[in-house]
């Protein structure tokens, strides 16, 4: 019990650090160390409630969470001007990290009592909170591989929240891991990549040309 | 070891196998051989869907069940979106890569096509995810230096709708939190439909693609979102009362595209902010249409799908089209005789028997957008003088496949209008009380 308390709250760390990290590749290692935090929850979670299934939905999430999606995000950016060039922020970072902060709050409050038949879940509050950070990922940040890695943080949350609720759905999980991971993450690359030959940056605040401004 | 695979099951194989055929066949091919691939795999797809049972005959619905009229809004949607493109030059296709456009779309129609046959909220979740996934590369492929632009932010708003949906999704199957769970799902869906607050990527989009992509988005992609939502109000509980986050996404999504299409000069923005319009109105028909809800919605959401691609295969050519345009416009505005009046009046019906105060403020909405609809009418119309240099420019006309399928629609517009009115005049609560309504989902 103790240590699924520590790796929750550990996971929400690593998240509440991202927010506030100034380089890309700092933010996709916070993302590896939260993966991986992600998968011992999975994992203490698997033994708590003796489901053999969720053994093979840790073993994907090693796999595809901590391994390939942040190699492939670093491959994206290796050589590049991104690797060195430093994030920007549209509040100042102490202003982030209290927008941040009260997020989590509400999320922890909110989610604690999204447990089943309405009793208190750490898991689902840590889940609600990363789920929210990860989407406040997308919108304060305007590099698109930080907006990347903001929709794989929000995934990491929805699948914690979706353990805490009903961890017997067995199929919502695995088909969220493979569909928002691998595909989802591969069309993003995809983009990214497009994006920087096509304008030669991937700063979604610069791209003007359809004329309306968007997060 | 046979398999043992319901007749829907079959209909899905069997359509999908035909498409992916076509993309096949449409990737090692000619363009123009790659055209015709996709549209004689959705005529295909279109007449096993028809003659499914081993007897043969006209009973899609017997085969499918429920769902069986949006897929046929679907395949009609998709045999007139392929047989657009057969004679259409490249340069007024602007469609980018052919080879791999036509793929796409091949696979683009199959997977739409399964949304219906969903049948749990997971595999309902995967189709419609899917066709995010292929909507973003199809808008890709068109190599524009803004189709980046408008495939990231369509793709990046609908990815955090499908995570909000799956969440949703896991709520309704975990049978916690019905309300919670329902909002959840319209919010994530309603990013594919057009719903406040993740409608952001439709109006870049809409702007940035070819006129095949354009219909494609306005229809398909909204009518996936809203049958997902519409898929789940019944099993939620929702059908019995009003739901009030629905009505609340509903209005709020109205009021937007009140406030944004009246100002909008890009007639494609202004074709998106449309969208939005139509997907609040059916959406408020599934918080507040009781039993006649789901049929109220789907009725919206086939006159949506019947007006926006004429309006987007005539959109900016020169000619006749202005005229097909201009009448698409009219449409959307709500103008009788056609479709679109008679779903909102029978709507209006419904919402004036369940608060008369919520119709008020619904009309009031509607008074802008039908003023920022008829002004870009006048603009078709009415264009100002061009100086010499951009008129050389000017679109060619409509090939006549494109002028066909503008036909079909154009029929389809004024048909559904005359089949309307009867719809109108009983009004969704007699409907309702007749059980037409329970039978679409």
């Amino acid at each position: 019990m103790e240590i699924l308390a520590l790796l929750s709250v550990s996971s929400l760390a690593a998240v509440l650090a991202m927010t506030v990290s100034r380089q890309l590749d700092s933010l996709i290692g916070l993302y590896r160390w939260q993966s991986l935090l992600l998968t011992g929850t999975v994992l203490a979670l698997a033994v708590r409630l003796g489901h053999a299934h969720l053994f093979w939905t840790a073993g994907m999430a090693l796999l595809l969470k901590v391994w390939a999606i942040p190699s492939m995000l670093r491959r994206l950016i290796h050589g590049t001007i991104l690797e060195r060039s430093e994030l920007h922020f549209p509040l100042t970072a102490t202003g982030t990290l209290l927008f941040a902060s009260l997020l989590t709050v509400f999320g922890l409050a909110v989610g604690i009592g999204l447990g089943p038949s309405g009793t208190a879940s750490l898991e689902s509050a840590v889940g609600l909170a990363s789920f929210l950070l990860g989407l406040a990922l997308v919108a304060l940040r305007s590099e698109a591989i930080a907006q990347v890695i903001g929709l794989l943080v929000a995934e990491n949350g929805s699948m914690l929240l979706i353990l805490a609720l009903a961890p017997s759905l067995r199929l919502v999980l695995d088909a969220g891991l493979f569909f928002e991971t691998v595909i989802g993450a591969w069309i993003m690359a995809l983009l990214v990549h497009r994006m920087h030959l096509v304008h030669g940056h991937t700063n979604t605040s610069l791209l003007r040309e359809l004329g309306s401004r968007w997060v | 070891m046979g398999l043992n695979l319901s007749p829907a099951d079959r209909l899905l194989l069997a359509m999908t196998l035909v498409q992916a055929a076509a993309a096949l066949c449409a990737w090692f091919t000619s363009d123009r051989a790659g055209r015709w691939a996709v549209f004689a795999a959705q005529a295909v797809a279109a007449a096993l869907a028809a003659r499914l049972q081993p007897g043969g005959g006209l009973r899609p619905a017997s085969a499918l069940g429920p769902g069986a009229a949006w897929l046929a809004v679907i395949l009609g949607v998709g045999l007139t979106v392929t047989a657009y493109r057969l004679w259409e030059s490249p340069e007024a296709r602007s469609e980018g890569d052919g080879h791999r456009y036509n793929a796409l779309l091949a696979l683009l129609l199959a997977v739409v096509a399964a949304v219906p046959f969903a049948g749990s909220g997971l595999r309902l979740w995967l189709s419609v995810e899917a066709v995010t996934f292929l909507m973003a590369l199809l808008i890709d492929v068109e190599r524009r230096p803004q189709s980046v632009e408008a495939a990231w932010k369509l793709y990046i708003l609908s990815a955090a709708g499908s995570l909000v949906a799956l969440l949703g999704t896991a709520l309704a199957e975990g049978s916690a939190q019905p309300a919670l769970a329902l909002t959840l799902l319209a919010v994530g869906y309603g990013a594919k439909a057009g719903l406040v607050p993740l409608y952001l990527w439709k109006p870049d989009a809409y702007a940035a693609t070819s006129a095949t992509t354009g219909a494609l988005l306005a229809s398909l992609e909204s009518l996936v979102g809203l049958y997902a939502i519409a898929w789940w109000v019944p099993r939620l509980g929702v059908s019995s009362a009003p739901s009030w986050p629905l009505l609340l996404l509903g209005g709020l999504s109205l009021l937007m595209a009140a406030l944004a299409l009246p100002a909008e000069r890009d007639p494609r923005k202004a074709l998106a902010y449309s969208t939005v319009e139509q997907a609040a109105l059916a959406v408020l028909a599934l918080a507040a249409g009781g039993p006649a809800g789901p049929l109220l919605a789907f009725w919206l959401t086939l006159n949506n799908a019947a007006a926006k691609p004429l309006a987007f295969f005539t959109l900016g050519r020169p000619g006749a089209a202005r005229w097909l345009y201009a009448l698409a416009l009219l449409t959307l505005a709500g103008v009788p005789p056609m479709n679109v009046f008679f779903g909102e009046l029978a709507l209006f019906r419904t919402l004036g028997a369940f608060r008369p105060l919520l119709l008020a403020g619904v009309l009031a909405l509607l008074v802008p957008i039908f003023i920022g609809l008829v002004r870009l009418v006048t603009v078709a119309l009415f264009p100002a003088p061009q100086p010499e240099s951009q008129a050389a420019g000017e679109a060619s006309p409509l090939s006549w496949s494109a002028a066909l399928a503008s036909a079909v629609h154009l029929l389809a517009v004024l048909a559904l209008g005359a089949a309307g009115l009867p719809l109108a005049v009983l009004g969704g609560a007699v409907l309702g009380a007749a059980g037409l309504g329970g039978g679409l989902l």
